[in-house]
């Protein structure tokens, strides 16, 4: 009977302990992807205009539709945009399930880093969201809803990741990693740059590069390839090159990278890239049979054209005096001099040489010779 | 009486229950200033701790500390000893507990009120704190055989990302020849500490095997150093720093393209949910049983079933009360602090178990 009764009194004070604010899934709106920007009106330039692009639930899984809504909202700071839009939407906003993060290029131009605290800081925001810079501005990124998407906002998603098409001129980003590449020393930031264009076409294949601060650079689409060949290894990507006066396309199969950073005692530094792969013919353009003969020319026209390339992309890197491949992170991860390394590496950027060193080998002609 | 395997269990729940316990925060507070060097000296530190007390209370086959005590000292020296190593073990409950509810509010529910969930632990540590050591220990090596292999998983998809950075590594390990602390060999040795828990365990055991010893340094080594580095290599040398769970913002940095959740954070959580409990009752477990045993020698299962309640009852109410007074800050100033007294304390405790040894094979 007591046991009883007490067994009661704890079931009813717990009842009292359930004042917290759990909502079900119905009641909340997912949002898939976040546009920030600087709004375009003059007198409003120090504000923040933020776009989420919120799913619509469906209620019969076999009928999916592609419905989502875009919100705008202009404020003095991010979070105050958001408190602004849960007046505009009857369901709580949730932001566990955002998987993009897109800046739009004035903003990106003006100070990242607020933004990258702010994401960073929330619990719910995940810390593996894709990061993006959007041309012409954020906000149209974000309404952009191309004809093959399945899912809202799954085009974005899959774009700049790589479970979907893996572009070689896309650079696939995260948000921890951008915050990282905020806070080291040694390294600066890289953002993928994905253009809306007209009527609903999403294209990424530029990349912006950044200062600690804001964007100062943009690569082409041949140089954000070399880039994301050197940042990784086994990337499928093909070239272009001309031998033997006809032109050639070949496809790398196996690729890797890697380089060091020598110093001589004349105080010249340079940094030594080695590149090796292996690849396959795509195309004989003029319709030349591949011989074997005809394979080391094209190896070693492809070589010399990748060195040239590259050599090409490092000069303009040095010239912005930025840092995307953390050159300056590997010199001090491999001094010990932890007090004067930061000072040496800055003195002796401006001055670094470079040499690059490829070997690629066309080792098959395809079905054909 | 029970194998010897199940020391090694104990050592493997504390050494991988060192990332609630402020263990990588005070390393990584020190990563430029001597946490690499520390590492190394808590190892050696640690094992030889270690060592020592389990081969001396070796010799005290499937007796716990209260019993030794009681055979070999009066009152007046073994209670004020009991109750205060007895303390130091709530503690180490309490602070898994307590950071473990900081944890759940910040990453899982944020509405949900941090008492109800403080409220939740307790009843399930209480309850199980009172049990008896073999069923702690069996339902140990079950979460451990669940739960290994994840991390293990966890651990090597972690380190083969490309996102990984090994030069921001390799910069940390640069840093190797400067100064130790006593705070971060304090921290590391935390790793080691499971041994601790023989002070009661070794209840179960008529006579503790150590032929296999040699894999404890080497897999605390190998924890430490995963510890420490892992969030470097996820966060960057200077970024690691504003994470104040280091390890839970590595695991939220981890994506699984192709498994049952993407965000690893999820899985994570779980696991450390039930390590982290599973760990407060080994801790509690023991603390409770020194305080029982410094008012009287073990006595049959019935008589002292209430007094197990009070004890329990009064360090739940004491833990929902140090909750209250904490905020984040001084809560991670607490958990420092416990790391740097409980060093102290083990060295106390082997140089007095080691006495008590001394004496006996004297009489003998």
């Amino acid at each position: 009977m007591k046991k009883s009764l007490l067994l009661l009194s704890i079931i009813l004070a717990s009842t009292s302990l359930s004042g917290c604010q759990f909502k079900d899934i119905d009641k909340r709106a997912f949002v898939l992807a976040i546009g920030i920007d600087r709004p375009e009106n003059i007198e409003k330039q120090r504000k923040y205009e933020v776009t989420l692009k919120i799913a619509v639930p469906e209620g019969d899984p076999a009928k999916r539709s592609q419905a989502s809504i875009n919100i705008t909202e202009t404020a003095e700071s991010v979070p105050e945009a958001i408190r602004l839009m849960k007046s505009r939407i009857d369901k709580e906003i949730d932001f566990s399930h955002c998987k993009v993060i897109v800046f739009g290029e004035s903003f990106a131009r003006d100070n990242l880093t607020p933004i990258v605290d702010w994401s960073s800081r929330r619990r719910d925001i995940q810390l593996i969201m894709l990061c993006a810079i959007g041309v012409p501005n954020a906000r149209k990124v974000i309404e952009t809803q191309p004809r093959n998407e399945r899912l809202p906002g799954n085009a974005l998603i899959l774009s700049l990741g790589k479970e979907g098409s893996e572009s070689p001129f896309t650079s696939t980003v995260y948000s921890f990693d951008l915050r990282r590449r905020v806070k080291e020393r040694g390294i600066d930031p890289i953002m993928p740059i994905v253009e809306a264009r007209n009527p609903d076409l999403l294209i990424s294949d530029k990349t912006a590069l950044f200062n600690k601060k804001k964007l100062v650079e943009i690569l082409t689409t041949n140089e954000t390839r070399l880039l994301n060949l050197l940042r990784s290894s086994n990337f499928r990507t093909s070239f272009h090159v001309m031998a033997e006066g006809t032109a050639f396309d070949y496809n790398l199969e196996t690729f890797h990278s890697k380089y060091k950073i020598k110093e001589r005692p004349n105080g010249q530094t340079t940094i030594q890239y080695r590149i090796s792969g292996r690849a396959v013919t795509e195309e004989s353009e003029s319709g030349v049979p591949v011989d074997a003969a005809m394979m080391k020319a094209v190896s070693k026209a492809a070589s010399e054209k990748l060195e040239r390339d590259v050599m090409q992309l490092f000069k303009k890197i040095q010239a912005s005096g930025l840092d995307p491949l953390g050159w300056g992170l590997r010199y001090s991860s491999r001094h010990w001099n932890n007090e004067t390394e930061q000072q040496d590496w800055e003195r002796l950027y401006p001055g670094l040489e470079f040499q690059v060193n490829a070997d690629l080998e066309i080792k098959y002609t395809g079905m054909i010779l | 009486m029970l194998n010897s395997k199940y020391f090694y269990y104990l050592f493997l729940i504390n050494a991988l229950i060192n990332i609630i316990n402020y263990v990588p925060r005070t390393l990584i507070n020190d990563r430029f200033a001597g946490a690499l060097p520390s590492i190394f000296i808590s190892m050696v530190v640690g094992t030889m701790l270690l060592y020592g007390f389990a081969k001396t209370i070796s010799h005290f086959g499937g007796k716990g500390l209260p019993e030794i005590f009681a055979e070999r000292f009066s009152k007046i020296i073994s209670l004020p000893l009991l109750i205060l190593y007895s303390g130091l073990w709530f503690v180490a409950g309490i602070i898994t507990m307590i950071s473990f509810v900081d944890i759940t509010v910040r990453f899982v529910s944020p509405d949900i009120s941090p008492y109800a969930v403080i409220i939740g632990f307790l009843l399930v540590v209480s309850f199980f704190a009172h049990l008896s050591e073999e069923s702690i220990l069996y339902a140990l090596e079950t979460l451990l055989f669940l739960f290994t292999p994840i991390i293990l998983y966890i651990l090597i998809k972690s380190l083969l990302s490309p996102d990984f950075s090994w030069d921001a590594v390799m910069q940390v390990i640069t840093y190797m020849w400067t100064k130790p602390k006593y705070g971060t060999v304090a921290a590391g040795t935390f790793i080691f500490s499971g041994y601790f828990n023989l002070a009661i365990f070794n209840r179960c055991f008529k006579r503790l095997n150590t032929r296999y010893i040699w894999t404890i340094p080497i897999t605390g080594l190998m924890i430490l150093l995963v510890t420490f580095l892992v969030p470097i290599g996820y966060h960057g040398t200077i970024g690691v720093e504003d994470h104040i769970f280091s390890w839970f913002s590595t695991a939220d940095s981890i994506r699984m393209e192709l498994f049952i959740i993407e965000r690893l954070l999820f899985l994570f959580y779980t696991i450390y949910l039930a390590l982290s409990l599973v760990s407060a009752v080994i801790h509690w477990h023991v603390g409770l049983e020194l305080f029982k045993g410094a008012f009287g020698p073990k006595e049959g299962n019935s008589g002292f079933k209430k007094a197990d309640w009070w004890i329990l009852g009064s360090f739940s109410l004491l833990t929902v009360l140090i909750m209250s007074q904490l905020d984040q800050e001084r809560l991670a100033l607490f958990g420092q602090w416990f790391l740097n007294v409980r060093l102290v304390g083990e060295f106390a405790l082997l140089a007095v178990i080691l006495f008590v040894r001394i004496r006996s094979v004297k009489k003998a």
